[in-house]
């Protein structure tokens, strides 16, 4: 156990209200080229937002919620974190926006982390360290993303997969039993082209040519300003890298899945993640996908899934949560969370965004 | 309805219904079974596949098949297809002589 521990105390997530289901994707790609995909995944349904609603605006609702649930002085919010990669701006940081819109004192510290798949481990392991030197007391983490607005609308390869969230966090020094066993966090940067959006930054600045239709062998349509995976290269790394990362985790914590209650992975798809499981002998009963009714969130995807775990009263005083996140980057997280007993409740309550900010 | 656990989801996803047997290190799989394998992905008949034909002439061969080939391969033979050898595929004699190198021997 680490020196000084810090604990979650509170989660909520918010899903927006829009629905795109497979009955709709059939009818835009076709029944026969949906299907091994749709078989796939896993996926029945997907939450995706509408037109000018941002992973900023679901991040706002998750922690308006939470903070109210948890009845949080504002004035004791001394740090936030926004981990996107769909962010309001370029410039600012969107944290900055989330600290106006929420209220937050001019005390807090606010800022983002650009990372997909894995934000969550990574900004557990910010907060953590940062609560641990006392830099921080009271930690907000928002783990946000829209995927689905840099898809293109005929990547039949990526939009039945992807659906759209965000997830409020608090994390809090904790002088009793529990909190985080350890992290492993790793990359591959030669793995960095296998998933992204080439003409979205200063390498490739955007102009008439990124804008152009490129449909591939398959009939996959997008443009260099939309996201791109090498699906064969995304999959390998999955099922054979994040099986040994994760056991090289529990070697370090000196853990076997024996010594552990539930095992949530980010939901990237369910074959993959069922690979994952299988690899590493984790019986049924310790398993759990939230992905059916929301799809793959990205970066909120494995937040939600300990956030909808707790919900469903799966997350108990004292039990020993692994959580594992891997994608864009490539890049991995792995860390343990001890349950502390004083935790409280989970948040209940609407997980759609409300209709007025006040 | 959100929430609810998903294990239910695809009770019709045949997993491992031709474990690959191991004798003295090496995995044994029977051509008939690993073109069942591969024709159940392609939704043809394991008839229309020999060594030389051309995959990607066959209309359902695209890079979602070949991500599903990935995973039957994995699961139901125990054949790793790398991102390099699903670049590299096109004829159905590709996959068998994948097999052949990692340790996975052809029975007839």
């Amino acid at each position: 156990m680490d020196k000084m521990a810090t604990s979650i105390t509170g989660m909520h997530y918010c899903v927006p209200k829009k629905r795109l289901t497979n009955e709709e994707l059939a009818e835009r790609f076709g029944e026969r080229q949906l299907s091994s995909i749709v078989k796939m995944a896993g996926i029945r349904e997907r939450r995706v937002v509408a037109k000018g609603e941002t992973a900023s605006d679901l991040a706002y609702w998750a922690a308006k919620r939470l903070l109210e649930d948890r009845r949080i002085d504002l004035k004791e919010i001394d740090l936030l974190i926004f981990a996107s990669q769909t962010g309001d701006y370029q410039i600012p940081a969107t944290a900055c926006v989330l600290h106006e819109r929420l209220g937050l004192s001019e005390k807090c510290a606010a800022f983002d982390i650009n990372l997909g798949c894995t934000s969550f481990p990574y900004t557990l392991s910010v907060a953590h360290g940062m609560i641990g030197s006392g830099i921080a007391r009271k930690a907000l983490l928002l783990n946000a993303e829209a995927l689905t607005t840099v898809i293109h609308a005929m990547d039949r390869g990526l939009v039945p997969l992807h659906g759209d969230a965000a997830v409020a966090t608090l994390l809090e020094p904790t002088s009793g039993k529990g909190g985080f066993i350890g992290f492993v966090l790793g990359t591959d940067g030669k793995g960095y082209k296998h998933l992204m959006i080439p003409a979205s930054g200063a390498r490739i600045p955007r102009n008439e040519q990124t804008k152009k239709e490129i449909v591939d062998e398959s009939g996959i349509v997008r443009t260099q300003e939309h996201l791109y995976m090498d699906g064969p290269a995304v999959f390998h790394f999955s099922v054979y890298k994040v099986p040994e990362v994760i056991s090289e985790a529990l070697a370090k914590f000196k853990l076997t899945v024996n010594d552990l209650d539930l095992v949530l992975l980010h939901q990237a798809n369910k074959t993959m993640v069922d690979m994952i499981y299988r690899a590493l002998n984790v019986p049924p009963a310790k398993r759990f996908y939230f992905m059916e009714m929301v799809g793959n969130a990205s970066g909120a995807s494995s937040p939600m899934l300990l956030a909808e775990a707790w919900r469903q009263g799966l997350i108990k005083p004292g039990q020993r949560t692994l959580l594992a996140a891997f994608g864009v980057g490539l890049s991995w997280g792995v860390t343990v969370i001890e349950w502390p007993e004083n935790t409280g409740p989970a948040v209940q309550g609407s997980v759609e965004p409300g209709d007025k900010e006040n | 309805v959100l929430g609810g656990l998903q294990q239910e989801l695809l009770p019709g996803r045949r997993l491992s219904h031709i474990l690959p047997r191991e004798k003295a290190g090496r995995f044994l799989v029977k051509r008939s079974e690993l073109r069942e394998i591969v024709a159940e992905v392609l939704e043809i008949k394991p008839n229309e596949l020999n060594p030389d034909t051309d995959l990607t002439t066959i209309e359902t061969f695209d890079s979602v098949s070949v991500l599903t080939l990935m995973v039957e391969l994995a699961e139901q033979a125990g054949i790793r297809m790398g991102p390099t050898d699903t670049r590299d595929l096109r004829y159905y004699r590709d996959i068998e002589r994948l097999a052949e190198k990692q340790n996975v021997e052809l029975t007839d």
